[in-house]
């Protein structure tokens, strides 16, 4: 698994990527999940690819990788809180059939440290 | 007493021991002390003397004397109506349904949930549609919000044109306009009659009026609908309420979205406002529609329980991502137009839109007969009559009757529930024709179906849920009203401290002659000789808000804070695009704004940068000298509150103003916290070039329970050419049209224009002063037991202030939603909660509240302070105490299993007067994620209100 600094993950082996379960924390418990990408679209490294709502907030999730959209977790549109109960594994927003190397990601330690700092 | 003193609570007595209790000599030293001298206003403004409450009574009198009220047949949107009495007197003359705030506090807001709920659920019902909205401030930016929806929803498809038919009413049209270009938005007119053969790949919408505004019910427009579908555009049809009670609703013809006015469901025509406009769609757009939406929830007990649903589409979240600045609704005018529903039920409804079609089904017989030709086959309630319009025109109006002039060959007619068959002989006279309806029966229209009505009549039912069947005797309305009323907290239960907002008193004197006839029934367009009453008026109320602000020009159109920061800054906009400056496009904004402020922005074209604050609150000066270099010339404005949203009178405001002037930018002030500077200084005079007030807020007009708003724009001389002008009336000016009507929200302008003369300069002044006081002494109260964010230079505060909550979330888990669901069961309502600041408190007392009131608030605060204490103690545990479980219901201490750690009396009555002075939530703690999972909005069978399982 890596990370972005705007706490996306990317799971390199099943070419998925999400929110992370700090950021899931930080937003509550969520209302609505629209993701903006579909099948086959070309998607670059910083394109918003969601939007993650709870009450009180809405953020956008940017794309930590860049590549072709494979599918979407259609799941997500009415149970939201799959991503509160498994942000990083069932809580998956989008996947890719090809992807690009995004050097700027980090693994899980250098992450912990990051969040911690910034925090 | 004098009014002067009947508005500021706090007496002189009063007022000296509270200055010594903060170590000031005099009121002066106070508002010297907050105010920086660099800005301090050193002279008196001319805005007269303070009358008397009798002396004013008698200048309203003889102002709205003056006006002349003739019969209307204009129509284009507003019509007559009766509003019932028992609807007058106990919600729109009734403090108890118009004081309240916005209900964000939804458990001590059920009363007004409720109406909107009825509201949402008739509108769903006659449009046909799944999902409404609250409402929305006219008809014509309704029609603009479903323009920007679909524009929206396209957005990803590059799309840019907007059909538009060209009988809409001309206002609509116009509004359109405006909010098109900014966006870059390209719009079509679409002549219905002509064949359409092939709409444009780039088409994202269309808007169809039906019955358009010549009065043409459009016949099956199912195929057009289709053909924009085929292009995947989004149709909106813009409609009559009365209307749909009879025709087919748009929703049978396949439209996305239906949009239109509430007016004549009640709501007297006011000379433009204030009433509700509609905006519905289907489910699968739920999240995307503008404004309040209002959503069935439950609470703790598991109990049902409304709230404001889905507010992450807001604004005030979404901030420069919004995509529509609109953050009210009109919920006063949206309770009396489902009141008048209620009150009449589906039948009485039907009879009305009966009798006003047959009336005009008569009259159109009559002419045709006569000769006269007449436009269209199927109509409603309008007529288009082909004549010599000059004179039919004049010689109406020597018989006090005002008709539509589409030029020098026709003539247009509408009917409301008003119109009688005397009135349709009366017109006939007019045409020249003789008439004998003698021999009509009493029941006329109950027996008649017109033949010209069967191919659009309407076959689904509506109205059928029991609140529109069972209120028909006026006891029943009487009761459900009074019951409703009593769940919600008001300004007649105690103070409403909310921070920003300004909850002052709405004097009784300047509300009364909200209803009276010659301020009540006079059609926006009217001619203006009928109109000198109402022009006295405005006139008059906008040079005193020139005075007060210390600026040119002013424009009363906007009809909430949010439409006049979208007309400044168009008036921004249009001067440096008159100067040739189209690069001038970013819009600085600082990261405390109000969240319509970006969102407001957007709107009118320009790109959003954000400036940093200080710890202080304050507007980095060093970010912003480094963002003015960084785009430079591309600056257009700055967007900034004064005193800020931190509650604090900023000493570099000047130095601001220049720094933005030097790179060519104008400075846009938002006037939300004019409550501390009216009287002791002008935006005018330290370098602002524009400013909207709140009516609502600064000068008296009630809240409404979450509008009406009014929100005029004040400009310097050079922006004055920009200020909004109108496509049907003229203002004067040449900027853009904002709002439906001319002067907006004109019915409710006597309420600050009162206020203003019965304060008088020195009045305004001292309440200024006092709000400043109250707000130093509620401060310097409470700081024993919180901590204060933020303190100007000198240590003092201007109007309001921020208690930080986060230290006592961080050692206990109390959160600040718990202080202020606590506060409910104290008997207060919660001041402004995480704005500006997230997990903080901001409060506002006003000038109207005194000493006593400002002390039991404190002593509430600091109760709650102990309260935690134990907590934090270990005392009480920490899931399971009084603050979590806020706020209590009756029904929860009268339940016979009593398991919790503290005693009933503890829970409901935590301070000895809270036993005399017991507001009584109906309901408790409601679940806000479960409402916004599981979105209901409009009435289900009743059956189905059991929603927990």
């Amino acid at each position: 698994m890596l990370y972005s600094k705007t706490h996306e993950w990317f799971d390199k082996d099943a070419n998925r990527i999400g929110i992370t379960d700090h950021a899931q924390n930080a937003l509550g418990d969520l209302t609505y999940i629209e993701i903006l990408v579909e099948e086959g679209d070309e998607v670059s490294i910083g394109d918003e690819i969601a939007e993650i709502d709870s009450v009180k907030t809405s953020e956008v999730v940017y794309s930590p990788v860049s590549g072709i959209v494979a599918s979407v977790n259609e799941d997500l549109e009415d149970s939201p809180q799959l991503i509160n109960a498994s942000a990083e594994n069932e809580g998956w927003l989008v996947s890719f059939s090809s992807f690009d190397k995004n050097e700027d990601l980090m693994n899980s330690a250098a992450y912990e440290t990051y969040r911690q700092e910034e925090h | 007493m004098t009014f002067v003193e009947r508005h500021i609570g706090t007496t002189d007595s009063q007022k000296e021991e509270m200055l010594e209790y903060l170590g000031f000599s005099s009121m002066e030293e106070l508002s010297r002390r907050a105010i920086p001298d660099s800005i301090f206003l050193n002279k008196d403004l001319d805005v007269g003397d303070s009358l008397s409450e009798h002396q004013a009574e008698q200048l309203i009198f003889d102002i709205l004397d003056k006006n002349d009220i003739f019969k209307s047949f204009i129509g284009m949107g507003y019509y007559g109506t009766r509003l019932p009495n028992v609807v007058k007197r106990n919600i729109l003359e009734n403090p108890g349904w118009y004081t309240q705030y916005t209900p964000y506090q939804a458990e001590i807001s059920q009363g007004r949930l409720e109406m909107l709920f009825n509201f949402q659920t008739m509108i769903a019902d006659l449009t046909g549609l799944e999902v409404s909205n609250s409402s929305l401030l006219d008809e014509s930016t309704a029609a603009a919000e479903a323009m920007i929806m679909s524009f929206n929803l396209q957005r990803k498809k590059n799309k840019k044109r907007y059909l538009v038919h060209d009988k809409c009413h001309p206002q609509t049209i116009e509004l359109l306009k405006t909010r098109a270009e900014p966006l870059g938005i390209l719009i079509d007119e679409l002549n219905f009659d002509v064949d359409i053969k092939e709409i444009p790949g780039d088409v994202f919408g269309l808007i169809l009026q039906t019955p358009d505004t010549e009065g043409t019910i459009l016949n099956d427009y199912s195929e057009l609908v289709k053909a924009v579908k085929d292009e995947k555009g989004i149709v909106t049809v813009a409609t009559d309420l009365m209307a749909l009670v009879l025709f087919n609703p748009p929703s049978e013809y396949g439209a996305d979205i239906v949009v239109g006015n509430a007016q004549r469901f009640g709501v007297p025509l006011g000379y433009g406002g204030p009433h509700a406009a509609f905006f519905a769609t289907k489910e699968k757009y739920k999240r995307k529609i503008p404004g309040r939406v209002v959503g069935l929830s439950v609470d703790s007990e598991g109990a049902p329980a409304y709230r404001l649903s889905l507010q992450s589409r807001e604004q005030h979240i979404r901030r420069e991502r919004a995509t529509s600045n609109i953050c009210t609704s009109q919920v006063l005018l949206a309770v009396i137009s489902a009141a008048y529903a209620m009150y009449h039920g589906p039948k009485g409804l039907k009879n009305i839109a009966k009798k006003i079609h047959f009336l005009i089904d008569l009259l159109h017989g009559s002419l045709k007969k006569s000769g006269f030709k007449v436009e269209s086959s199927i109509v409603f309630d309008t007529l288009k009559v082909y004549c010599d319009a000059e004179k039919i025109y004049k010689k109406a109006i020597d018989q006090k009757i005002n008709l539509r002039k589409f030029d020098k060959f026709a003539i247009g007619v509408s009917f409301d529930e008003l119109t009688e068959v005397k009135d349709v002989q009366e017109l006939l006279s007019i045409f020249g024709i003789n008439s004998d309806f003698d021999d009509l029966e009493k029941d006329f229209f109950e027996k008649t179906t017109t033949k010209s009505i069967e191919s659009a009549k309407r076959s689904s039912v509506y109205l059928s849920n029991p609140v529109f069947n069972i209120l028909h005797s006026e006891h029943n309305m009487l009761r459900y009203l009074k019951r409703l009323e009593n769940k919600d907290l008001s300004l007649t239960s105690s103070m409403i401290p909310l921070g920003s907002c300004t909850m002052k008193l709405n004097p009784t004197s300047c509300m009364y002659p909200v209803t009276l006839a010659k301020n009540s029934n006079i059609h926006p367009f009217a001619p203006e000789p009928q109109v000198k009453g109402y022009k006295d008026l405005i006139n008059w109320l906008e040079r005193d808000l020139c005075a007060l602000t210390g600026f040119d020009g002013c424009s009363l159109q906007p009809n909430a804070g949010s439409q006049g920061e979208y007309a400044g800054l168009l008036c921004i906009r249009d001067y440096h695009l008159s100067n040739g400056n189209k690069h001038k496009k970013v819009c600085l904004i600082p990261s405390s704004a109000h969240g319509t402020n970006p969102a407001s922005a957007v709107m009118a074209g320009f790109k959003v940068k954000v400036v940093a604050c200080d710890k202080h609150g304050n507007v980095d000066f060093e970010d912003l000298q480094d963002k003015c270099k960084k785009h430079g010339d591309e600056i257009g404005a700055l967007m900034v509150t004064y005193p800020s949203t931190h509650g604090v009178f900023e000493h570099k405001i000047k130095d601001i103003a220049d720094l933005i002037h030097s790179v060519g930018g104008q400075v846009y002030m938002d006037g939300a916290n004019m409550n501390a500077q009216v009287g002791l200084c002008r935006p005018g005079d330290y370098g602002m070039d524009v400013c909207h007030l709140n009516l609502h807020k600064t000068f008296c007009i009630p809240h409404g329970g979450g509008g009406p708003g009014v929100g005029p724009i004040c400009v310097a001389k050079h922006l004055k050419a920009f200020l909004p002008s109108h496509s049907v009336i003229k203002t004067g000016y040449r900027g853009k049209q904002v709002s439906s009507a001319p002067w907006g929200s004109a019915s409710i302008l006597c309420i600050p224009f009162l206020y203003i003369r019965m304060m008088g300069f020195s009045g305004l002044k001292k309440a200024t002063q006092t709000a400043i006081l109250n707000a130093n002494y509620l401060m310097k109260k409470t700081q024993k037991a919180y901590k204060v964010l933020y303190k100007g230079k000198t240590g003092n505060v201007a109007h309001e202030f921020i208690l930080d909550l986060r230290d006592i979330e961080n050692d206990t888990g109390v959160n600040v939603t718990d202080i202020a669901k606590r506060l409910m069961d104290y008997g207060f309502h919660a001041p402004t909660v995480s704005f500006p600041v997230p997990g903080t408190v901001m409060i506002e007392p006003t000038e109207s509240e005194d000493k006593v009131e400002l002390d039991r608030f404190a002593e509430a605060l600091i109760s709650i302070r102990k309260e935690i204490d134990e907590i934090n103690t270990g005392v009480m545990p920490k899931e399971n105490n009084v603050l979590k479980n806020s706020p209590h219901t009756a029904i929860s201490i009268a339940s016979s299993n009593w398991d919790r750690p503290y005693t009933r009396e503890k829970a409901f009555f935590p301070l000895a007067w809270v036993k005399e002075r017991k507001f009584y939530p109906s309901v408790s703690r409601i679940d806000e994620t479960f409402g916004d999972r599981n979105f209901i909005c409009t009435c289900p069978p009743v059956e189905s209100f059991d929603v927990k399982d």
